[in-house]
Protein backbone atom coordinates (compact mmCIF):
# COMPACT_ATOMS: atom_id res chain seq x y z
CA UNK A 1 0.00 0.00 0.00
CA UNK A 2 2.80 2.18 1.58
CA UNK A 3 4.50 1.46 -2.19
CA UNK A 4 1.83 2.10 -4.33
CA UNK A 5 0.99 5.31 -2.67
CA UNK A 6 4.71 6.17 -3.02
CA UNK A 7 4.65 5.53 -6.56
CA UNK A 8 1.54 7.45 -7.28
CA UNK A 9 3.18 10.72 -5.67
CA UNK A 10 6.41 9.96 -7.28
CA UNK A 11 4.61 9.60 -10.99
CA UNK A 12 3.06 13.36 -10.15
CA UNK A 13 6.39 15.02 -8.64
CA UNK A 14 8.11 13.38 -12.11
CA UNK A 15 4.90 14.90 -14.32
CA UNK A 16 6.29 18.03 -12.98
CA UNK A 17 9.44 18.15 -13.98
CA UNK A 18 9.06 16.29 -17.38
CA UNK A 19 6.61 19.80 -17.86
CA UNK A 20 8.63 22.47 -16.42
CA UNK A 21 7.52 25.19 -18.74
CA UNK A 22 3.96 24.45 -18.09
CA UNK A 23 4.34 23.83 -14.68
CA UNK A 24 5.80 27.42 -14.19
CA UNK A 25 3.71 29.02 -16.42
CA UNK A 26 0.71 27.38 -14.29
CA UNK A 27 2.30 28.89 -11.29
CA UNK A 28 2.43 32.31 -12.19
CA UNK A 29 -0.85 32.18 -13.88
CA UNK A 30 -2.37 30.55 -10.68
CA UNK A 31 -0.04 33.71 -8.43
CA UNK A 32 -1.83 36.15 -10.00
CA UNK A 33 -5.49 34.93 -9.30
CA UNK A 34 -4.71 33.89 -6.02
CA UNK A 35 -2.80 37.94 -5.79
CA UNK A 36 -6.30 38.96 -6.12
CA UNK A 37 -8.26 36.73 -4.28
CA UNK A 38 -5.49 37.89 -0.98
CA UNK A 39 -6.16 41.38 -1.41
CA UNK A 40 -9.87 40.87 -1.53
CA UNK A 41 -9.23 38.78 1.63
CA UNK A 42 -7.10 41.30 3.18
CA UNK A 43 -9.86 44.46 2.29
CA UNK A 44 -12.35 41.72 3.58
CA UNK A 45 -10.71 41.32 7.20
CA UNK A 46 -10.23 45.13 7.48
CA UNK A 47 -13.08 46.23 5.91
CA UNK A 48 -14.89 44.45 8.91
CA UNK A 49 -12.58 45.97 11.47
CA UNK A 50 -13.49 48.79 10.13
CA UNK A 51 -17.00 48.15 10.47
CA UNK A 52 -16.62 47.00 14.15
CA UNK A 53 -15.37 50.39 14.99
CA UNK A 54 -18.15 52.28 13.58
CA UNK A 55 -20.28 50.17 15.04
CA UNK A 56 -18.68 51.08 18.53
CA UNK A 57 -20.01 54.18 17.66
CA UNK A 58 -23.50 53.43 17.58
CA UNK A 59 -25.73 55.16 20.08
CA UNK A 60 -29.11 54.64 21.13
CA UNK A 61 -29.96 56.85 23.70
CA UNK A 62 -33.01 55.89 26.12
CA UNK A 63 -34.75 58.62 28.14
CA UNK A 64 -37.11 57.13 30.90
CA UNK A 65 -39.90 59.29 32.42
CA UNK A 66 -39.28 61.29 35.62
CA UNK A 67 -40.79 59.29 37.70
CA UNK A 68 -38.79 56.16 37.55
CA UNK A 69 -36.95 55.43 40.75
CA UNK A 70 -33.45 53.72 40.98
CA UNK A 71 -35.38 50.26 41.59
CA UNK A 72 -36.88 50.57 38.32
CA UNK A 73 -34.03 51.56 36.41
CA UNK A 74 -32.01 48.41 37.48
CA UNK A 75 -35.19 46.71 36.38
CA UNK A 76 -35.13 48.44 33.31
CA UNK A 77 -31.21 47.79 32.76
CA UNK A 78 -31.70 44.38 32.62
CA UNK A 79 -34.47 43.85 30.54
CA UNK A 80 -32.60 45.98 27.60
CA UNK A 81 -29.23 44.41 28.82
CA UNK A 82 -31.62 41.43 27.76
CA UNK A 83 -32.82 42.29 24.34
CA UNK A 84 -30.93 40.42 21.34
CA UNK A 85 -28.43 42.59 19.51
CA UNK A 86 -27.69 44.91 22.87
CA UNK A 87 -24.10 44.90 23.83
CA UNK A 88 -23.87 46.63 27.12
CA UNK A 89 -26.05 49.37 28.70
CA UNK A 90 -25.28 52.23 30.79
CA UNK A 91 -27.54 53.89 33.36
CA UNK A 92 -27.52 57.74 33.59
CA UNK A 93 -29.70 58.45 36.77
CA UNK A 94 -31.11 62.02 36.62
CA UNK A 95 -28.33 63.54 39.37
CA UNK A 96 -25.47 61.94 36.40
CA UNK A 97 -27.31 63.87 33.90
CA UNK A 98 -26.90 66.97 36.03
CA UNK A 99 -23.54 66.75 36.66
CA UNK A 100 -22.71 66.03 32.58
CA UNK A 101 -24.62 68.89 32.03
CA UNK A 102 -22.39 70.69 34.66
CA UNK A 103 -19.06 69.55 33.11
CA UNK A 104 -20.37 70.60 29.69
CA UNK A 105 -21.80 73.53 29.77
CA UNK A 106 -20.59 74.53 33.41
CA UNK A 107 -23.56 76.10 34.44
CA UNK A 108 -26.21 73.86 37.72
CA UNK A 109 -29.00 73.31 35.94
CA UNK A 110 -30.83 73.04 39.18
CA UNK A 111 -29.73 76.00 40.83
CA UNK A 112 -30.99 78.03 37.57
CA UNK A 113 -34.44 76.50 37.11
CA UNK A 114 -35.03 75.30 40.87
CA UNK A 115 -35.14 72.08 40.01
CA UNK A 116 -33.70 68.92 37.61
CA UNK A 117 -35.79 68.41 34.74
CA UNK A 118 -33.07 65.95 33.32
CA UNK A 119 -34.86 62.72 32.87
CA UNK A 120 -33.20 59.65 34.29
CA UNK A 121 -31.65 57.75 30.91
CA UNK A 122 -29.70 55.08 29.35
CA UNK A 123 -27.12 54.64 26.59
CA UNK A 124 -27.18 51.34 24.40
CA UNK A 125 -24.69 50.25 22.59
CA UNK A 126 -24.95 47.40 19.59
CA UNK A 127 -23.05 44.57 18.87
CA UNK A 128 -20.54 45.09 16.75
CA UNK A 129 -18.18 41.69 16.25
CA UNK A 130 -21.14 40.01 13.93
CA UNK A 131 -21.15 39.27 10.25
CA UNK A 132 -24.55 39.75 10.27
CA UNK A 133 -25.43 43.79 9.52
CA UNK A 134 -26.92 45.35 12.56
CA UNK A 135 -29.76 47.26 12.08
CA UNK A 136 -31.40 48.86 15.06
CA UNK A 137 -34.88 48.94 14.50
CA UNK A 138 -36.21 45.70 16.13
CA UNK A 139 -34.10 46.77 19.54
CA UNK A 140 -35.55 49.91 19.40
CA UNK A 141 -39.01 48.78 19.19
CA UNK A 142 -38.26 46.15 22.08
CA UNK A 143 -37.44 49.07 24.44
CA UNK A 144 -40.05 51.31 23.43
CA UNK A 145 -42.28 48.37 24.86
CA UNK A 146 -41.19 48.42 28.24
CA UNK A 147 -43.19 50.16 30.71
CA UNK A 148 -41.19 53.46 32.03
CA UNK A 149 -39.88 54.03 28.41
CA UNK A 150 -40.61 58.56 27.25
CA UNK A 151 -38.35 58.68 24.23
CA UNK A 152 -35.67 56.71 22.69
CA UNK A 153 -32.74 58.90 20.37
CA UNK A 154 -30.47 57.40 17.82
CA UNK A 155 -28.66 58.01 14.23
CA UNK A 156 -31.44 55.65 12.80
CA UNK A 157 -31.14 56.35 9.14
CA UNK A 158 -27.29 56.87 8.87
CA UNK A 159 -26.75 53.07 10.86
CA UNK A 160 -28.95 51.70 8.09
CA UNK A 161 -26.95 53.43 5.34
CA UNK A 162 -23.45 52.27 6.95
CA UNK A 163 -25.06 48.99 7.13
CA UNK A 164 -26.78 48.27 3.89
CA UNK A 165 -23.16 49.91 2.30
CA UNK A 166 -21.66 47.03 3.89
CA UNK A 167 -23.91 44.32 3.30
CA UNK A 168 -23.29 45.56 -0.29
CA UNK A 169 -19.46 45.53 -0.43
CA UNK A 170 -19.52 42.43 1.32
CA UNK A 171 -21.97 40.83 -1.48
CA UNK A 172 -19.72 42.44 -4.17
CA UNK A 173 -16.41 40.76 -2.91
CA UNK A 174 -17.92 37.48 -2.22
CA UNK A 175 -19.31 37.77 -6.37
CA UNK A 176 -15.57 39.29 -7.40
CA UNK A 177 -14.09 36.39 -5.01
CA UNK A 178 -15.70 33.55 -6.87
CA UNK A 179 -15.43 35.21 -10.24
CA UNK A 180 -11.86 35.24 -9.46
CA UNK A 181 -11.70 31.55 -7.78
CA UNK A 182 -13.57 30.25 -10.58
CA UNK A 183 -11.16 31.48 -13.14
CA UNK A 184 -8.05 30.44 -11.12
CA UNK A 185 -9.75 26.89 -11.56
CA UNK A 186 -10.52 26.92 -15.07
CA UNK A 187 -6.85 27.89 -15.88
CA UNK A 188 -5.72 24.78 -13.55
CA UNK A 189 -7.65 22.44 -14.84
CA UNK A 190 -6.36 23.72 -18.58
CA UNK A 191 -2.72 23.30 -17.40
CA UNK A 192 -3.54 19.75 -16.14
CA UNK A 193 -5.79 18.69 -19.21
CA UNK A 194 -2.77 19.94 -21.33
CA UNK A 195 -0.66 17.47 -18.97
CA UNK A 196 -3.41 14.97 -19.29
CA UNK A 197 -3.61 15.14 -23.40
CA UNK A 198 0.25 14.94 -23.64
CA UNK A 199 -0.42 11.77 -21.47
CA UNK A 200 -2.95 9.88 -23.51
CA UNK A 201 -0.94 7.05 -23.74
CA UNK A 202 -0.06 6.39 -20.59
CA UNK A 203 -4.23 6.58 -19.79
CA UNK A 204 -4.86 4.01 -22.37
CA UNK A 205 -2.22 2.09 -21.05
CA UNK A 206 -2.87 2.12 -17.52
CA UNK A 207 -6.69 1.32 -18.16
CA UNK A 208 -5.71 -1.73 -20.36
CA UNK A 209 -3.65 -3.23 -18.03
CA UNK A 210 -6.11 -2.90 -15.30
CA UNK A 211 -5.83 0.30 -13.30
CA UNK A 212 -8.82 2.19 -11.65
CA UNK A 213 -10.06 5.62 -12.17
CA UNK A 214 -8.27 6.37 -8.76
CA UNK A 215 -4.74 4.95 -9.79
CA UNK A 216 -5.13 6.79 -12.96
CA UNK A 217 -6.35 10.57 -11.34
CA UNK A 218 -3.83 10.47 -7.88
CA UNK A 219 -0.92 11.63 -10.21
CA UNK A 220 -2.22 14.43 -11.68
CA UNK A 221 -3.77 15.51 -8.20
CA UNK A 222 -0.50 15.35 -6.64
CA UNK A 223 1.12 17.42 -9.41
CA UNK A 224 -2.05 19.48 -9.68
CA UNK A 225 -1.86 20.01 -5.91
CA UNK A 226 1.78 20.55 -5.48
CA UNK A 227 1.81 23.48 -8.56
CA UNK A 228 -1.55 25.02 -6.24
CA UNK A 229 0.36 25.01 -2.95
CA UNK A 230 3.60 26.67 -4.50
CA UNK A 231 1.20 29.10 -6.05
CA UNK A 232 -0.59 29.25 -2.43
CA UNK A 233 3.35 29.72 -1.11
CA UNK A 234 4.65 32.47 -3.38
CA UNK A 235 1.43 34.56 -3.34
CA UNK A 236 1.29 34.80 0.61
CA UNK A 237 4.63 36.00 0.47
CA UNK A 238 3.97 38.46 -2.50
CA UNK A 239 1.00 39.86 -0.22
CA UNK A 240 3.42 39.86 2.90
CA UNK A 241 5.71 41.97 0.96
CA UNK A 242 2.93 44.68 -0.28
CA UNK A 243 1.29 44.96 3.10
CA UNK A 244 5.36 45.78 4.34
CA UNK A 245 5.49 48.25 2.00
CA UNK A 246 1.88 49.53 1.79
CA UNK A 247 2.19 49.93 5.91
CA UNK A 248 5.46 51.94 5.45
CA UNK A 249 3.74 54.60 3.03
CA UNK A 250 0.36 54.32 4.90
CA UNK A 251 2.18 55.21 8.38
CA UNK A 252 2.73 58.69 7.10
CA UNK A 253 -1.46 59.26 7.56
CA UNK A 254 -1.73 56.74 10.78
CA UNK A 255 -3.64 54.12 8.83
CA UNK A 256 -2.11 50.67 9.03
CA UNK A 257 -3.63 47.58 7.19
CA UNK A 258 -3.48 43.96 9.44
CA UNK A 259 -2.90 41.19 7.62
CA UNK A 260 -4.57 38.30 9.43
CA UNK A 261 -3.07 35.33 10.67
CA UNK A 262 -5.93 33.34 8.52
CA UNK A 263 -4.21 34.36 5.27
CA UNK A 264 -2.07 31.82 4.88
CA UNK A 265 -3.98 28.60 6.02
CA UNK A 266 -7.16 30.28 3.87
CA UNK A 267 -4.55 30.79 0.91
CA UNK A 268 -3.25 27.18 1.00
CA UNK A 269 -6.74 25.81 1.51
CA UNK A 270 -7.83 27.51 -1.65
CA UNK A 271 -5.44 26.24 -3.71
CA UNK A 272 -5.18 22.51 -2.44
CA UNK A 273 -9.45 23.34 -3.62
CA UNK A 274 -8.36 24.33 -6.78
CA UNK A 275 -6.43 21.86 -7.06
CA UNK A 276 -8.06 18.94 -6.34
CA UNK A 277 -11.11 20.53 -8.67
CA UNK A 278 -8.99 21.11 -11.42
CA UNK A 279 -7.11 17.86 -11.86
CA UNK A 280 -10.58 16.11 -11.21
CA UNK A 281 -12.04 18.06 -13.59
CA UNK A 282 -9.37 17.66 -16.27
CA UNK A 283 -8.92 14.32 -16.26
CA UNK A 284 -12.18 12.95 -15.78
CA UNK A 285 -12.85 14.60 -19.45
CA UNK A 286 -10.26 11.98 -20.98
CA UNK A 287 -11.27 8.89 -18.65
CA UNK A 288 -14.35 9.38 -20.54
CA UNK A 289 -13.26 9.61 -24.39
CA UNK B 1 -12.76 -19.22 -19.35
CA UNK B 2 -13.80 -17.47 -22.10
CA UNK B 3 -17.09 -17.88 -23.22
CA UNK B 4 -19.22 -15.88 -26.34
CA UNK B 5 -23.14 -16.42 -26.18
CA UNK B 6 -25.22 -15.23 -29.12
CA UNK B 7 -22.87 -11.77 -28.76
CA UNK B 8 -23.99 -8.59 -30.87
CA UNK B 9 -22.33 -5.53 -31.07
CA UNK B 10 -23.21 -2.84 -33.90
CA UNK B 11 -21.39 0.78 -33.89
CA UNK B 12 -23.50 3.53 -34.48
CA UNK B 13 -22.12 4.19 -37.79
CA UNK B 14 -22.77 0.59 -38.65
CA UNK B 15 -20.36 -2.12 -38.93
CA UNK B 16 -19.18 -4.88 -35.81
CA UNK B 17 -19.90 -8.63 -34.82
CA UNK B 18 -23.02 -10.25 -35.13
CA UNK B 19 -24.53 -13.37 -33.13
CA UNK B 20 -20.91 -14.67 -32.40
CA UNK B 21 -21.03 -17.69 -29.84
CA UNK B 22 -17.72 -19.94 -28.78
CA UNK B 23 -15.91 -20.97 -25.69
CA UNK B 24 -11.90 -21.21 -24.86
CA UNK B 25 -11.36 -23.40 -22.22
CA UNK B 26 -8.20 -23.02 -19.83
CA UNK B 27 -5.05 -23.55 -21.04
CA UNK B 28 -5.73 -23.35 -24.67
CA UNK B 29 -4.26 -21.77 -27.26
CA UNK B 30 -7.04 -20.63 -30.07
CA UNK B 31 -5.97 -18.49 -33.41
CA UNK B 32 -8.70 -15.98 -34.06
CA UNK B 33 -8.24 -15.62 -37.73
CA UNK B 34 -9.87 -13.21 -40.95
CA UNK B 35 -9.34 -10.19 -42.96
CA UNK B 36 -8.97 -7.02 -41.77
CA UNK B 37 -11.96 -5.17 -40.96
CA UNK B 38 -13.57 -8.32 -40.06
CA UNK B 39 -14.19 -7.64 -36.12
CA UNK B 40 -11.43 -9.09 -34.58
CA UNK B 41 -10.36 -6.19 -32.87
CA UNK B 42 -13.98 -5.10 -31.60
CA UNK B 43 -14.18 -9.23 -30.55
CA UNK B 44 -10.81 -8.81 -28.39
CA UNK B 45 -12.37 -5.75 -27.20
CA UNK B 46 -15.56 -7.22 -25.53
CA UNK B 47 -13.00 -10.20 -23.71
CA UNK B 48 -11.47 -7.13 -21.59
CA UNK B 49 -14.92 -5.21 -21.51
CA UNK B 50 -13.62 -2.30 -23.16
CA UNK B 51 -16.88 -2.82 -25.57
CA UNK B 52 -20.17 -4.14 -23.78
CA UNK B 53 -22.50 -6.81 -26.28
CA UNK B 54 -25.96 -4.63 -27.27
CA UNK B 55 -26.71 -8.47 -27.70
CA UNK B 56 -26.00 -11.59 -25.83
CA UNK B 57 -23.29 -12.62 -23.13
CA UNK B 58 -19.70 -12.38 -22.70
CA UNK B 59 -18.45 -14.79 -19.94
CA UNK B 60 -14.68 -14.24 -18.08
CA UNK B 61 -13.73 -16.33 -15.85
CA UNK B 62 -17.01 -15.42 -14.07
CA UNK B 63 -17.41 -11.75 -15.04
CA UNK B 64 -20.42 -11.55 -17.05
CA UNK B 65 -21.11 -8.27 -19.29
CA UNK B 66 -24.61 -7.94 -18.73
CA UNK B 67 -23.65 -8.03 -14.74
CA UNK B 68 -20.18 -6.19 -14.54
CA UNK B 69 -19.90 -3.25 -12.68
CA UNK B 70 -17.73 -0.61 -14.06
CA UNK B 71 -15.49 -0.67 -11.03
CA UNK B 72 -14.88 -3.92 -11.52
CA UNK B 73 -13.32 -3.66 -15.10
CA UNK B 74 -10.04 -2.97 -13.81
CA UNK B 75 -9.89 -5.82 -11.99
CA UNK B 76 -10.82 -8.52 -14.47
CA UNK B 77 -8.57 -6.79 -16.91
CA UNK B 78 -5.32 -7.19 -14.40
CA UNK B 79 -6.11 -11.13 -14.89
CA UNK B 80 -5.97 -10.37 -18.45
CA UNK B 81 -2.47 -9.88 -20.30
CA UNK B 82 -2.72 -7.86 -23.41
CA UNK B 83 -0.80 -7.67 -26.02
CA UNK B 84 -1.47 -5.12 -29.25
CA UNK B 85 -0.15 -4.83 -32.62
CA UNK B 86 0.87 -0.87 -31.98
CA UNK B 87 2.50 -2.35 -28.83
CA UNK B 88 0.84 0.81 -26.17
CA UNK B 89 4.55 1.33 -24.41
CA UNK B 90 5.60 4.24 -22.78
CA UNK B 91 8.26 5.94 -24.47
CA UNK B 92 9.55 8.15 -21.36
CA UNK B 93 10.45 4.99 -19.47
CA UNK B 94 12.63 2.27 -19.80
CA UNK B 95 11.87 -1.37 -20.78
CA UNK B 96 11.89 -2.13 -16.93
CA UNK B 97 9.65 0.64 -15.79
CA UNK B 98 7.00 -0.60 -18.84
CA UNK B 99 7.11 -3.71 -18.04
CA UNK B 100 6.94 -2.87 -13.77
CA UNK B 101 3.75 -0.82 -14.33
CA UNK B 102 0.72 -3.48 -14.21
CA UNK B 103 2.66 -4.14 -11.02
CA UNK B 104 2.34 -1.10 -9.40
CA UNK B 105 -1.50 -1.14 -10.23
CA UNK B 106 -1.56 -4.26 -8.64
CA UNK B 107 -0.06 -3.11 -5.54
CA UNK B 108 3.20 -5.37 -5.00
CA UNK B 109 5.52 -3.53 -2.98
CA UNK B 110 9.10 -2.04 -4.51
CA UNK B 111 11.36 -5.91 -3.52
CA UNK B 112 8.96 -7.83 -5.28
CA UNK B 113 9.04 -5.54 -8.35
CA UNK B 114 12.75 -5.29 -8.55
CA UNK B 115 12.43 -9.11 -8.45
CA UNK B 116 9.62 -9.87 -10.73
CA UNK B 117 10.70 -7.13 -13.72
CA UNK B 118 14.37 -9.32 -14.75
CA UNK B 119 13.16 -12.40 -14.10
CA UNK B 120 10.32 -12.03 -16.95
CA UNK B 121 11.95 -9.76 -19.31
CA UNK B 122 14.97 -13.03 -18.85
CA UNK B 123 12.40 -15.57 -19.84
CA UNK B 124 11.14 -13.16 -23.18
CA UNK B 125 15.21 -12.90 -23.90
CA UNK B 126 15.26 -9.29 -23.13
CA UNK B 127 18.44 -9.60 -20.62
CA UNK B 128 19.99 -6.43 -20.56
CA UNK B 129 17.67 -4.12 -22.42
CA UNK B 130 16.30 -3.58 -18.97
CA UNK B 131 17.00 0.08 -19.14
CA UNK B 132 16.53 0.77 -22.61
CA UNK B 133 13.79 3.19 -23.99
CA UNK B 134 11.49 0.97 -25.98
CA UNK B 135 12.29 3.57 -28.96
CA UNK B 136 15.93 1.87 -28.98
CA UNK B 137 14.62 -1.79 -29.32
CA UNK B 138 13.11 -3.00 -32.64
CA UNK B 139 9.91 -4.01 -33.68
CA UNK B 140 10.31 -7.63 -32.48
CA UNK B 141 12.06 -6.39 -29.13
CA UNK B 142 9.00 -3.93 -28.53
CA UNK B 143 6.84 -6.79 -29.13
CA UNK B 144 8.78 -9.08 -25.89
CA UNK B 145 8.40 -6.01 -24.03
CA UNK B 146 4.85 -5.86 -24.67
CA UNK B 147 5.14 -9.95 -23.78
CA UNK B 148 7.05 -9.34 -20.63
CA UNK B 149 4.42 -6.30 -19.48
CA UNK B 150 1.17 -9.12 -20.21
CA UNK B 151 3.25 -11.82 -18.49
CA UNK B 152 4.49 -10.04 -15.47
CA UNK B 153 1.21 -10.40 -13.96
CA UNK B 154 0.87 -13.71 -13.86
CA UNK B 155 -2.44 -13.60 -15.79
CA UNK B 156 -5.33 -16.79 -16.82
CA UNK B 157 -5.48 -15.38 -20.15
CA UNK B 158 -3.04 -13.49 -22.58
CA UNK B 159 -5.10 -11.69 -25.36
CA UNK B 160 -3.25 -11.10 -28.57
CA UNK B 161 -4.46 -8.63 -30.97
CA UNK B 162 -2.36 -8.95 -34.24
CA UNK B 163 0.92 -9.18 -32.50
CA UNK B 164 2.77 -9.92 -35.45
CA UNK B 165 1.19 -7.00 -37.63
CA UNK B 166 4.15 -4.82 -37.42
CA UNK B 167 7.14 -7.73 -37.54
CA UNK B 168 8.56 -9.56 -40.39
CA UNK B 169 7.83 -12.95 -40.45
CA UNK B 170 11.48 -14.38 -38.98
CA UNK B 171 10.62 -12.42 -35.71
CA UNK B 172 6.35 -13.36 -35.86
CA UNK B 173 7.34 -17.12 -35.82
CA UNK B 174 9.65 -16.82 -33.06
CA UNK B 175 7.11 -14.43 -30.92
CA UNK B 176 4.54 -17.67 -31.72
CA UNK B 177 6.92 -19.83 -30.29
CA UNK B 178 7.54 -17.74 -27.40
CA UNK B 179 3.49 -17.54 -27.20
CA UNK B 180 3.51 -21.25 -27.49
CA UNK B 181 6.33 -21.80 -24.87
CA UNK B 182 3.97 -19.49 -22.47
CA UNK B 183 0.82 -21.55 -23.43
CA UNK B 184 2.95 -24.49 -22.18
CA UNK B 185 2.83 -23.37 -18.60
CA UNK B 186 -1.10 -23.59 -18.80
CA UNK B 187 -1.97 -19.31 -19.58
CA UNK B 188 -4.59 -19.52 -21.93
CA UNK B 189 -3.88 -18.13 -25.29
CA UNK B 190 -6.31 -16.11 -27.60
CA UNK B 191 -4.51 -14.65 -31.01
CA UNK B 192 -6.19 -12.62 -33.55
CA UNK B 193 -4.08 -11.99 -37.16
CA UNK B 194 -5.01 -11.99 -40.81
CA UNK B 195 -1.76 -13.50 -41.57
CA UNK B 196 -3.12 -17.09 -42.71
CA UNK B 197 0.86 -17.89 -43.05
CA UNK B 198 1.30 -17.76 -39.97
CA UNK B 199 -0.95 -20.72 -38.83
CA UNK B 200 -0.15 -22.96 -41.30
CA UNK B 201 0.76 -26.40 -40.25
CA UNK B 202 0.00 -25.66 -36.21
CA UNK B 203 -2.43 -28.00 -34.52
CA UNK B 204 -3.87 -25.11 -32.59
CA UNK B 205 -8.00 -24.85 -33.15
CA UNK B 206 -8.36 -21.86 -35.10
CA UNK B 207 -11.85 -19.68 -35.60
CA UNK B 208 -12.44 -18.42 -38.74
CA UNK B 209 -14.18 -14.90 -38.73
CA UNK B 210 -15.20 -12.40 -41.90
CA UNK B 211 -18.15 -9.26 -42.15
CA UNK B 212 -18.21 -9.67 -38.38
CA UNK B 213 -19.76 -13.24 -38.34
CA UNK B 214 -17.72 -16.68 -37.55
CA UNK B 215 -17.32 -18.52 -40.19
CA UNK B 216 -16.56 -22.08 -38.24
CA UNK B 217 -13.32 -23.67 -36.68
Amino acid sequence: MMDRLAFLISEGIRNIVRHKLTATTTVVSMVLNLAVLSVLFVIGVNSHQLIEYVRSKYKIEVFFLPDVRTDDLSRLKSEIDAIEGVRSTTIITSDDAKRIFKDQFGEDVELMLGYNPLPPSCVVNVVRDTKEPVYPEAIIRQIRALEGVDEISYQGRLITRIEKAYEQAVKIEVLIAAVILLITIVIMSGTIRLSAYARQELMKSLQLIGASRWFIKIPFMVESILLSITAGLLTYGLTMGALRWGNVLLSRYRFHINPDPMLLPALLLVSIFVGIVSAQRAVSKFLRT
Amino acid sequence: MIEFQHVTYEFRRGGGIYDISFQIREGDFVFLIGPTGCGKTTLMRMIYMDLIPNKGVVEIDGYYSNKIKRRQIPKLRQNIGMIFQDYHLLDDRSVAQNVALPLHVMGHSKNNIAALVPEVLDQVGLKGKENHKPSELSGGEQQRVCIARALVKDPDIILADEPTGNLDPVTSFDLIALLDSINKDGVTIFMSTHDYNLIKGRDQRVIQMQKGRLLGE
